[in-house]
Formats: structure tokens, C-alpha cells, sequence
């Protein structure tokens, strides 16, 4: 355990992008009904949810059990905040560097790292997640 | 009486329902397994299926399903007096919307994840994927008829909340352009959007001049305009067309630019929107003072129009939709199913229960009450105006000025509403275009063409419905009908889930029962509907023909279920029990 009492085991690596489909009662395009499209009218977002299942992958099989992987949709702004605000409380960061993380990660792309905010607007390459990841390991280890 | 007992007493119901009933059904009946690897873990890609936190997933799946249409249905069905509607909204989320929602979340996890419609194909054959597929497409219909005419009604109803509406259009675009296109970020955007949209409430409350009154540029009901129309009549007329162009165009848009921005701004309406109603009700503290049973009724009874007049709120079919094929695939357990699910639908009881007691503690006396319900068609005419100034006398509770309460209720209301019907529409355009397709109609397929069919078929069913009041008035008639389009997918799932259960050797009394009624309720109130009052009713053709359809959907789906019962089904394609 590191000072800030976070272990090995404790990295959080949240990744932030949205899934496919709209939210709307009584009727939205997901599941059944985008299925019956030829057209898939959520290809961007498809492209970046493929692209950050890339990242999510490799995390898992590079890190495993060392890293707590979790994926949110930025549309679910209650939870969004609420993990950052636990693992902002976890990892000791200031409330002003909480919420600047808070209100610049709240994108349609994110990664943040033990509730700091590592890229947003773009999903970053695996590499740089890795390295964020093993320089917190380093430090906390030594 | 307090309103704040029947809140406490509608909580502790649902309270009750999930503590007990939900862990009986949990245990006994799905007999969840912690162990069975669910479909997020069995093929975790990171894309589509991911294990996630059951609070996470319950905020994602209940924001999926959360809407306009429990808080309308409600708001018409305290005709009958406030507990007939309080006991189906209760009882109704407890005994079937909870069973629904949570069972379709589990035979979807027991399955892979596979959708509703892919199970429908696989457990009872390919003609009841056929059916699914023609539901859907009647309540695809029902829903842009239905939000045309609710939106259309609170434009006329509340004129300061139009401007607020439309300026929530440039405000998406703009969100869309600087997060999809230029890569920013979206606190700042919605936040902005929020406090302009509400804003704009604020000014147009006070200044009559910014108001878009319709009916009175028209010159009210006085007026004779084009057609023999009144200035009311003009004023619905102009709006279905705005509305129906408006959702011509948002349908053909690219998702990004209209569809997409929208949620953000509703994901925040929808949190501001319970903020309001609920910390107003316990803040102000208000008596209810409508009466508990409508003596005075005499033109429809609430058996069984009350259980279609209250489709979302007590059940609906749409939530197996999100439930099969979406949440089933990110289920970090098997057990969190009863979390997600069944208290999805409590979440929808909330919104319902909030609606109903807008409206019953907004008037100052039992006859005032009365007076605005003196009938069923006053009741769905005005019920949706008396829940935005129900609330707007909550809202007083935390300070909210009566006028401005209203526009920004109102604005909720019609923000959810519109976000449904660009939906709808743009599903429409697709189950068109694919059947074009499919029956090589080339010439049908194009978006815009099938965008035009979709709304010119909207449009004249939101028309052509008599009402007691004149040319636009009868669109209360379309209300019932979209609450029996949602009970038949709900009546449909029930079907899936139940064949499982009894396939499995298990006791599926509890879904079978919730199927049985609403099927029978549904085929009363269509009988009723379209042979007493549709057949022979003056320029009803369309009512008829819709209703009729939806008896037939209804008999199909008794005729799976008896075929299904009577042993004549094999069962051997059922697989997927077992997780890896």
C-alpha cells in the first residue's frame, strides 16, 4: 500500500463512450428495432465503440485482475460522476482538480485513470493507457 | 388526505413488492443463479457486452425506458377517481411490469443475450416473430399519432413553453456539432443548453409577447377560418403539420446532428423534472381533493379501459426491447437481474405515481375536479393540462413560481415527447423502406419517400379521429389504442417468458397470469371499442380498422399461447440454458 492507501490491485481505469442506440419511452433504436435496418444509423459511434473495445482488451489482457476495467456511457451523468467522485476521494485528488476532470471528461470519449483524467475527445492508444497504468504501479510499489 | 401518505404508502408497495415478491420470483421461479456466467462475461469484447456495476446499469436501463407516457396515461386515468389509478399503478408495477421486465432480462441472459424478436423466432416459431414485428409496427404508428397530438395539445394548453421547445432544436445541433465534430466536451454544451431552455421559460412566463398562443392569433373559438375551422381547430391543425415537417426532416437527419444531443439534454431534464415533482410534493406537503372513486361517471367504465388507458406506469411491452438485447448484455451476475429489471419498472411506477398525484392535489375542490373530468373525453383532453399545472403547484413547494413551474413542466413533457416521436418516425422509415425492400419496391426505399409515407400515414391518423369538441379533438381516442399496442408486446413477452418457465418444469403462474389478463382486457376493451362504438360511429373508419387489427393481434397471440399449452409444441431448440 502507497501512501494514499491505493494497492496494486486498486488501478481504476474508466472508460467513457457510448453505446448505440437512443433513450426514449415508448419506442427507441436498440436492439430489435435497429436490427431491422439494413442501414446502421449509429456507425460512428459503433466505429468508436469498437475502437474503445480494442483498448478495453488489451487492458484486461496485459493487467488482468491488477486493474478494475469499467465502462460507462456519459448519457448515465449521475454514475459518471458518482465513480469519479469515489475514486477522486480514493486516490486523495483536490476537489478543484475533481471537478475539472469532472467537466472536461464528461465527453463522448474518455479515459480516465484513477479518477484523472487521461484523454478525452479521441480514444487514446493502448500504449499510452499502459503507461499511465505501470508508472502508477511503479509508484506505488516503490 | 395527505398526499404525502399515498407517496409513502405507493413507496412502500413498491417497496414491498421488490423486498418480497421480486426474491420470490428471483429464487423460486428464474431460480437466479450467482454462478451461471452471464452472456457480459462469457463473451466480454468490451463492445456490446460488458459486465457492469448493477447501479450503473439500472441508472442506464431505467433512463432508456423513462418518458412522456407514464406520466400521460396517469394523468387520464384519475377519471375514474384517484384509486383505481393509484392500485393498477401500484399493483400493476409489483405483480406484471416488475415480472415483465425482470423475466425478459433474464431468458434474454439465459439465451446469449439474444433479443426479443430472436427469441420469439426461436421458442415459439417464425410466425410469432412475424407478430413481434407487426407490433411493433402498429406501435410505432400509435406512438407518432399519439405524441403528435400530446404535443400539439400542451402547445395550445401552454403557449410560453413553445419557444423554450424550439430553441432546444439549434441548442442540440450546436451540442452536436461541437462534441461529434469537433471533438468537445459535453458538461459545458448540455449545461448551457439547460439554463438557455430554461431561461427562455422564465422570459416567455412573463412576457405575454413571447408566447406562441395559436389559438388566440386565430381568434379562439369564435373564429371562422378556412374550412369551417374555429381558432382551437386551426391552431391543432397548424401544429400537427409543423410537428409532422419538423419530423420529416429529423428523421432524415444523421443521428449526430438531432437524435443524439437530445439525450443529453433529457438526461438532464428527466433528473430536474423528479427533483421538482418530489422534493415540491414534501416541501408544500399538499391535501388531496380529488375524490378516491368518480361517482359521477356514466359514459365509460374503468373495466377495462383503466388497465390501457395506463399502459407505461403499470406495464409496458417496450421495456423487454431494452431489457432482451441491451441490458442482458452487460449483467455483471445472474442476480442482478431482479435489481435491474425490477426496479426498472419501479422506476417507471415513480413517474406514474408523481403524475397521478399532480393531478390530485392540484384542484382547490372535489368539484372542481369534477368539473374538468366530466368526462372521458374532457379527461383525456385536459388530463395532461391538469398534471403540468399539478405540477407547477408542486413546484411552488421549492419556490418555483406557479407560471414558470408550468412552462418548464411543459417543456419536459414536450422535450421527452418530441425526442419519441423523431424516433418513431425514423423507425417507421426503416420498416418501410426494408419492406420496400423486401418486396422489391425500390422506388419506396429512398429515405426521403419513406420518411413522407411514415408521416403522411402519422399525420392522417392524428386527424381523423371525431371528437365531442370539434376537428382535433377526438385524438383521445388514439390514447387506449397505443396503451393495447404496448399490453400486446408486453402480452407477447409474457408468452416468451411463460413457454420458457414451463419448458424448464418451473411453476410460471407468475408471469401466465399477468399474460392471461392483460390479453383478456385487451380483447374486452377492443370488443367493446370497435363493435360498440367504432363499427357504426361517423368518420371512425380509421379507429375501427386500427382497432380491429389489434383484436386480431390480440386472438393471434391467444391462439400461440393455447398452442403452446396444449403439448403440440416441441421444445428440443430451446438451448443455451447453461452458461460456459
Amino acid at each position: 500500500m502507497d501512501e494514499g492507501g491505493a494497492s496494486v490491485e486498486s488501478v481504476h481505469v474508466l472508460l467513457v463512450r457510448e453505446t448505440d442506440g437512443n433513450k426514449s419511452c415508448c419506442v427507441n433504436l436498440s436492439s430489435d428495432v435497429l436490427n431491422i435496418y439494413h442501414d446502421k444509423p449509429f456507425s460512428e459511434r459503433r466505429t468508436i465503440m469498437e475502437e474503445m473495445g480494442i483498448v478495453y482488451r488489451d487492458l484486461q489482457n496485459r493487467f488482468g485482475s491488477q486493474i478494475r476495467l469499467e465502462i460507462i456511457d456519459p448519457r448515465d451523468i449521475l454514475a459518471l460522476f458518482v465513480i469519479l467522485w469515489q475514486e477522486g476521494r480514493r486516490n486523495r485528488i483536490g476537489w478543484k482538480s475533481m471537478l475539472r476532470s469532472m467537466t472536461r471528461g464528461m465527453s463522448s470519449i474518455a479515459v480516465f485513470v484513477n479518477g484523472e483524467l487521461l484523454a478525452h475527445g479521441r480514444v487514446p492508444s493502448v500504449e499510452t493507457v499502459s503507461e499511465k497504468i505501470m508508472g502508477i504501479m511503479k509508484g506505488t510499489e516503490e | 388526505m395527505s398526499a404525502i401518505l399515498l407517496a409513502v404508502l405507493g413507496m412502500l408497495g413498491f417497496y414491498l413488492g421488490y423486498r418480497y415478491y421480486s426474491k420470490l420470483v428471483a429464487e423460486k421461479i428464474y431460480r437466479l443463479d450467482p454462478n451461471f456466467v452471464t452472456p457480459a462475461h462469457q463473451f466480454n469484447d468490451g463492445v456490446d457486452f460488458v459486465p457492469t456495476k448493477k447501479h450503473i446499469l439500472w441508472g442506464h436501463h431505467f433512463t432508456s425506458v423513462a418518458g412522456a407516457a407514464p406520466i400521460v396515461g396517469p394523468a387520464i386515468a384519475v377519471y375514474w377517481g384517484w384509486l383505481p389509478a393509484f392500485l393498477w399503478v401500484i399493483l400493476g408495477t409489483i405483480f406484471a411490469a416488475g415480472v415483465h421486465d425482470f423475466g425478459t432480462l433474464v431468458i434474454s441472459n439465459r439465451h446469449k443475450g439474444q433479443s426479443l424478436g430472436t427469441l420469439a423466432d426461436r421458442i415459439i416459431g417464425q410466425r410469432a416473430k412475424l407478430l413481434f414485428l407487426f407490433i411493433i409496427l402498429l406501435l410505432v404508428l400509435m406512438v407518432n399519432a399519439v405524441f403528435a397530438w400530446v404535443i400539439a395539445k400542451l402547445f395550445n394548453t401552454f403557449p410560453a413553453s413553445v419557444l423554450p421547445v424550439f430553441i432546444e432544436i439549434p441548442l442540440a445541433v450546436w451540442i452536436g456539432i461541437a462534441v461529434y465534430r469537433k471533438g468537445g466536451g459535453l458538461f459545458w454544451p448540455s449545461f448551457i443548453s439547460l439554463i438557455i431552455m430554461y431561461g427562455t421559460a422564465v422570459l416567455t412566463s412573463y412576457v405575454p409577447a413571447l408566447s406562441v398562443d395559436l389559438p388566440k392569433w386565430f381568434g379562439g373559438e369564435g373564429a371562422s377560418l378556412l374550412f369551417g375551422l374555429n381558432g382551437i381547430e386551426m391552431a391543432f391543425l397548424t401544429w400537427i403539420i409543423i410537428l409532422m415537417v419538423y419530423s420529416f426532416f429529423a428523421s432524415t437527419l444523421p443521428v449526430w446532428m438531432l437524435l443524439q444531443p437530445r439525450d443529453y439534454i433529457n438526461s438532464h431534464q428527466l433528473i430536474v423534472g423528479l427533483a421538482i415533482l418530489y422534493l415540491g410534493l414534501f416541501f408544500l406537503a399538499p391535501a388531496i381533493t380529488a375524490p378516491a372513486f368518480n361517482g359521477s361517471v356514466t359514459d365509460k367504465s374503468w373495466l377495462p379501459l383503466l388497465f390501457i388507458t395506463i399502459a407505461c406506469g403499470a406495464i409496458s411491452g417496450f421495456h423487454g426491447l431494452v431489457s432482451s438485447g441491451t441490458s442482458s448484455k452487460q449483467l455483471d451476475k445472474e442476480t442482478d437481474a431482479r435489481f435491474v429489471g425490477y426496479l426498472g419498472a419501479v422506476g417507471e411506477g415513480t413517474l406514474a405515481l408523481i403524475s397521478i398525484l399532480a393531478v390530485i392535489t392540484f384542484f382547490a375542490t372535489p368539484a372542481d375536479f369534477l368539473a374538468k373530468y366530466e368526462s372521458f373525453g374532457a379527461a383525456s383532453n385536459g388530463g395532461l393540462g391538469a398534471f403540468v399545472n399539478g405540477a407547477a403547484n408542486l413546484a411552488t413547494g421549492i419556490f418555483i413560481p406557479q407560471a414558470v413551474g408550468a412552462t418548464i413542466v411543459a417543456v419536459i413533457v414536450v422535450s421527452f415527447a418530441a425526442t419519441t416521436l423523431d424516433t418513431s418516425v425514423r423507425i417507421m422509415r426503416y420498416i418501410i423502406a426494408e419492406i420496400a425492400s423486401e418486396y422489391k419496391m425500390n422506388y419506396l426505399t429512398g429515405k426521403y419517400t419513406a420518411s413522407f409515407i411514415a408521416v403522411a400515414a402519422s399525420t392522417a391518423l392524428v386527424l381523423t379521429p371525431g371528437g365531442a369538441n370539434g376537428f382535433g379533438s377526438g385524438g383521445y381516442h388514439l390514447w387506449p389504442l397505443f396503451g393495447t399496442s404496448n399490453q400486446l408486446l408486453a402480452g407477447i413477452s409474457l408468452l416468451i417468458i411463460t413457454i420458457w418457465l414451463k419448458k424448464m418444469g418451473r411453476n410460471y403462474m407468475a408471469t401466465f397470469i399477468p399474460m392471461i389478463f392483460l390479453l383478456f382486457i385487451t380483447i374486452w376493451a377492443m370488443v367493446q371499442q370497435v363493435f360498440g362504438e367504432w363499427m357504426r360511429g361517423e368518420g371512425k373508419m380509421m379507429l375501427f380498422v386500427i382497432g380491429a387489427i389489434i383484436l386480431v393481434f390480440a386472438l393471434w397471440i391467444l391462439f400461440e399461447a393455447w398452442a403452446a399449452f396444449s403439448n403440440r409444441k416441441d421444445y428440443s431448440d430451446i438451448t443455451h440454458e447453461k452458461g460456459a
